[in-house]
């Protein structure tokens, strides 16, 4: 936020690429998975930098992070909208647009969950159906990472991720039935 | 959201590369999952990395990022310039190698991106930068060990003819912009025609793609569905105004014959020769696939669900790979509120061969899942729809937002 305020203060857009280059990598990511396609996500994370060093000029934006993210995801919708050929021409971009951060509905934070009491969350855990279980306790009480999932349960990873969203979902809505 | 995260715990490029290589330790892994499940920009980043690891792009990245910010904060002359090659940015570190990168701005000349040799050095503008034709030039002791003058004698295209300087013996690679892609493989062309040079070949092997089979090795199985490799697009006939594939053309003129038992009931026959047999000695009592299929279609527009299911499941018996039954089908438990049953029917439509309701299984496919709150799997499916650049792309682009 620092730099966002230097940003202000002198205009050069030397601190914002200073600032976006720390998520750049981030968002070449996401342009990747929405378009499918190296040389549209690079120019998709050039324009996104272009958008930032126009809109916040003005704009006071709460968190950086998830402004980036919606910027970035609408983006890259625009240049899905625009489509063939014209997914290479600049996009000219709308503020209105700018949606705000897609709340992740009926998902709390593991660490959300266990302020509701380790009792209550081992009851609710042993609620879940076995696949989901076995993943929630692997994943969020003993560290595992996926692939350790994957390699002691034979779930593939998008089993296991699927699961543990699903389980997650499912102990929030155990942990409000037991209050 | 409620996370409070750093942006110093988010993976570096590195990083997400060894991640998605699964060399990284198993405790950063879970920590760096951790992360993702509450930072979206983390987990889009991560499903892109894992179906299209394009690593070799961001250095072009850094690049166009800092020839933007150069050119929008009016030239990088006097403490600008310092500035911007002063900030480190540490996912240039790519395997130990330094991108460095200097903004060209005065003139119209592309990013200069400099190939450094020493680990953790800042390029280090000084005095003896200059300005030659509107090229800038970094005069650096670092770059010693790099002999490139050969390579700059290459007549490749892509490399312009770089200000070199004498006791630098650095090699500049200029590129114009549009030029950018081609950077990986002209640099390594270049290379290949210098024989002195002391750069490991490391660095150029970091520059470009992973092969195509290593990345289908990385790729994950987030995306729930997997379309069958060959499709097939056949003709389309409308009955009563409902889309169809015309399975005349693939099946025989003379097609099946459905009792007229079966439309209402289905009527059971212990085998296809009972059923022949019926067939046979009851000519008037039975109808063609295409009359059939209307009646079924029928119900479905009657909304009377259930009746259309039970109907379609009587072609399914005969054809089970009848897409016409199976999609109806789906749209009908969908409506009928059975999501389960519903999704199990969108996953064989687009796992059929027969591609006439991929785009509208797809999409309802994704309706469903959102409406189970599997917003995940339901955007995977949403960006396929919009990729198919169909009718339902509007659609999809709305229900994203």
């Amino acid at each position: 936020m620092e730099l966002l305020v230097k940003y202000r203060q002198d205009g050069s857009a030397v601190w914002l690429g200073e600032l976006y280059n720390r998520y750049s990598h981030l968002v070449f990511g996401l342009c990747l998975k929405y378009l499918k396609n190296e040389e549209n996500a690079k120019d998709a994370t050039l324009a996104i930098f272009e958008k930032l060093i126009s809109d916040l000029k003005t704009r006071e934006v709460a968190t950086f992070q998830h402004w980036l993210y919606a910027v970035s995801r609408n983006q890259c919708l625009e240049m899905l909208r625009a489509g063939g050929r014209e997914e290479k021409r600049k996009v000219v971009y709308h503020c209105e647009n700018v949606v705000n951060m897609p709340e992740e509905i009926d998902v709390m934070s593991f660490a959300e969950m266990k302020e509701s009491g380790l009792n209550n969350l081992e009851r609710a855990i042993n609620g879940l159906n076995q696949d989901q279980k076995q993943c929630v306790v692997l994943f969020y009480l003993e560290e595992k990472s996926y692939r350790e999932i994957t390699e002691s349960t034979g779930y593939t990873i998008g089993e296991v991720k699927s699961h543990l969203q699903n389980g997650r979902r499912n102990l929030r809505m155990l942990l409000n039935a037991n209050k | 959201m409620k996370s409070n995260l750093e942006h110093s715990a988010l993976p570096t490029a590195e990083e997400i590369r060894m991640y998605q290589d699964g060399k990284l330790e198993a405790l950063r892994s879970h920590e760096i999952e951790l992360l993702a499940q509450e930072n979206p920009l983390l987990a889009d980043a991560l499903d892109g990395y894992s179906t299209t690891p394009s690593f070799s792009m961001l250095p072009l990245i850094t690049a166009g990022i800092a020839q933007t910010a150069g050119i929008a904060s009016g030239g990088l002359a006097g403490s600008a310039a310092a500035t911007a090659v002063k900030v480190t940015l540490p996912w240039w570190h790519l395997n130990g190698w330094i991108i460095g990168v200097v903004a060209g701005t005065t003139a119209t000349v592309g990013t200069v991106v400099v190939l450094q040799e020493k680990n953790n050095v800042q390029t280090k503008p000084s005095a003896n930068q200059t300005t030659e034709n509107g090229l800038s030039t970094i005069h650096s002791e670092e770059l010693d060990t790099i002999q490139f003058d050969e390579a700059l004698e290459s007549k490749n295209e892509v490399f312009s003819q770089a200000v070199l300087s004498e006791n630098a013996q650095a090699s500049i690679a200029n590129f114009q912009e549009v030029n950018q892609p081609k950077i990986s493989d002209a640099a390594e062309n270049s290379l290949a025609k210098s024989n002195n040079t002391q750069i490991d070949r490391q660095v150029i092997d970091n520059l470009k793609p992973i092969p195509l089979a290593e990345a289908n090795l990385q790729k994950n199985d987030a995306v729930p569905v997997e379309k069958k490799s060959s499709t097939v697009a056949i003709q389309i006939l409308h009955i009563l105004n409902y889309k169809l594939a015309d399975y005349s053309v693939i099946r025989s003129e003379e097609w099946e014959r459905f009792s007229l038992d079966e439309v209402g009931l289905p009527a059971s026959f212990g085998s296809q020769e009972e059923k022949k047999l019926y067939v046979k000695e009851h000519p008037e009592n039975v109808v063609s696939y295409i009359d059939y299929i209307t009646q079924c279609i029928r119900a479905y527009d009657y909304e009377k669900f259930q009746q259309a299911i039970r109907r379609f499941n009587v072609v399914l018996e005969q054809y089970p790979d009848d897409v016409n039954a199976q999609f109806y089908s789906a749209m009908s438990y969908y409506a009928e509120k059975d999501y389960p049953k519903a999704i199990e029917y969108f996953l064989k439509v687009e796992k059929n061969g027969i591609n006439t309701f991929d785009e509208e299984a797809m999409y309802y496919h994704a309706m469903t899942l959102k409406t189970l709150g599997n917003i995940d799997d339901a955007n995977s499916l949403f960006v396929k729809v919009i990729r198919e650049n169909g009718f339902y792309k509007e659609n999809a682009l709305q229900q994203m937002q």
